[in-house]
């Protein structure tokens, strides 16, 4: 038998062990995963999770889980499964992604703070300075949402200059940058704590403060009619009536009427930034080169 | 001979690229794709401004949703939770609200043992009944403990 066939039989053979052994599940788990069965592809992985006996199979296996909740956009669940994971070697090659999947899920979870935490303690463990653009988008996102105009603007421009542009290219995109974050171009953010004061004094003002008139105007028609129906019953005699039953609803609409014009500001804020992020998303997309 | 030297090739081939996809698979981070559903999931947590639905909607009309006591009860629990609900300070304990239970309540029973388990609801929902509550039945995502209307079957 010549050494080439040789050779291929033993290569097959080998595989054929490999195949029967754990790493068939292995490979189960990920072509799941591939075809875009990620809940299946976690139970496999859970399943192997239990059989493992290296903490570097137990963290990647981990890791492969927490990939599928967060395909199945569960990603309080992903960030259960990745938070656990520990490493003491800052060169392991899942250090990095570990670090960017927790990111990404805080940030996605609604938690840009801790987005921004993860990324911080990356920064701070990680040597490999080449691979910090990949954390560049998500932390952009996070300081947007948190309002730190000004560390956003300077993380967009490093990520410019991670980029390796043709000089022209760069001039542009950083004068594109300098527009997108000037004082007029930033979102109108609403203060949550300015809302809640003109509703304070003016039952309803806050609502229309937070861009909701329509709301606004009809939260102080109900604040007035009840204020006037505990008045006109106070003023008959009635007085249990007019001070209990008028007032007691009073306080309901009034307090009501303080915390609604708080979650309006709120949300306005946050379709704002929604928006300003969502074009910054699609201009990235479109003029980077993402690997 | 040469057939079989040809097929081992091949199947050595292929087994080798089994493995050299799952290890990129394994490794690679997809930047695009993670922008993709950024954008997507942040759009969709805007709170878009949309109406609770009328209890009886899409049904097809018959007595039992037609009469004025239904009408009367559907119309002042669909003007509650579009228009008044969100000026009052208070705090639904539960999960579904009161006013979402008692619409699931009435369509599954009818106005009238649906109309006593509603009352029998807002009788339940104040402070001095927290203190009783399960804190095993939070709902996390809610943080209100839950009350669902299969509880009641």
């Amino acid at each position: 038998m010549p050494p080439i066939t040789k050779f291929y039989f033993s290569f097959i053979f080998l595989c054929g062990i490999f195949l029967s052994s754990q790493a068939s599940s292995t490979l189960k788990c990920d072509s799941l995963y591939a075809s875009g069965k990620y809940f299946e592809a976690s139970i496999e992985y859970e399943r192997i999770i239990f059989s493992v006996k290296s903490q570097a199979e137990l963290r990647y296996f981990q890791y492969k889980k927490a990939l599928c909740y967060k395909k199945l956009m569960e990603f309080d669940r992903a960030l259960n499964e990745l938070q656990p994971i520990y490493f003491t070697n800052s060169g392991d090659s899942l250090f990095q992604r570990v670090y960017y999947e927790q990111s990404l899920c805080f940030y996605l979870n609604g938690e840009p703070t801790k987005a921004l935490w993860k990324i911080d303690e990356y920064l701070r463990r990680s040597a490999d300075t080449a691979s910090f653009h990949v954390f560049m988008p998500v932390r952009l996102f996070c300081l947007n949402e948190t309002f730190q105009w000004d560390e956003a603007r300077e993380c967009f421009m490093r990520f410019i200059q991670m980029q390796n542009f043709a000089p022209e290219k760069e001039a542009e995109m950083q004068q594109m940058v300098n527009n997108l974050y000037k004082k007029k171009n930033l979102p109108p953010i609403k203060s949550i704590k300015r809302a809640e004061n003109w509703s304070r004094f003016v039952p309803g003002s806050g609502q229309i403060y937070a861009g909701e008139a329509g709301e606004g105007i009809v939260n102080f028609l109900i604040n007035v009619s009840v204020l006037a129906f505990s008045a006109h019953q106070v003023y008959n005699g009635f007085y249990i009536t007019g001070y209990l039953a008028g007032l007691g609803f009073f306080n309901k609409t009034y307090h009501g009427g303080i915390k609604r014009s708080g979650i309006l500001a709120s949300q306005k804020n946050k379709e704002l930034i929604v928006n300003f992020n969502s074009k910054i998303n699609a201009s990235i997309r479109s003029s980077f080169e993402l690997n | 001979m040469q057939s079989l030297l040809v097929r081992l090739k091949t199947s050595s081939l292929g087994l080798l690229l089994i493995f050299i996809s799952s290890v990129s698979l394994a490794q690679h981070i997809d930047l695009k794709a993670d922008l993709l559903l950024t954008d997507s999931v942040s759009k969709q947590k805007i709170h878009h401004h949309e109406k609770r639905p009328y209890i009886f909607k899409n049904q097809r009309k018959t007595f039992k949703n037609c009469n004025p006591v239904s009408l009367a009860y559907g119309g002042s629990l669909y003007v509650y939770q579009n228009v008044i609900s969100q000026h009052l300070s208070a705090d639904c304990l539960y999960d579904p609200s009161c006013s979402d239970f008692s619409k699931q309540v009435v369509k599954e029973y009818g106005l009238f043992k649906g109309g006593l388990l509603s009352v029998d609801r807002l009788n339940r929902c104040n402070r001095i009944a927290a203190t009783d509550l399960d804190p095993g039945t939070i709902n996390k995502k809610t943080h209100r403990f839950s009350d669902s209307v299969k509880r009641y079957k």
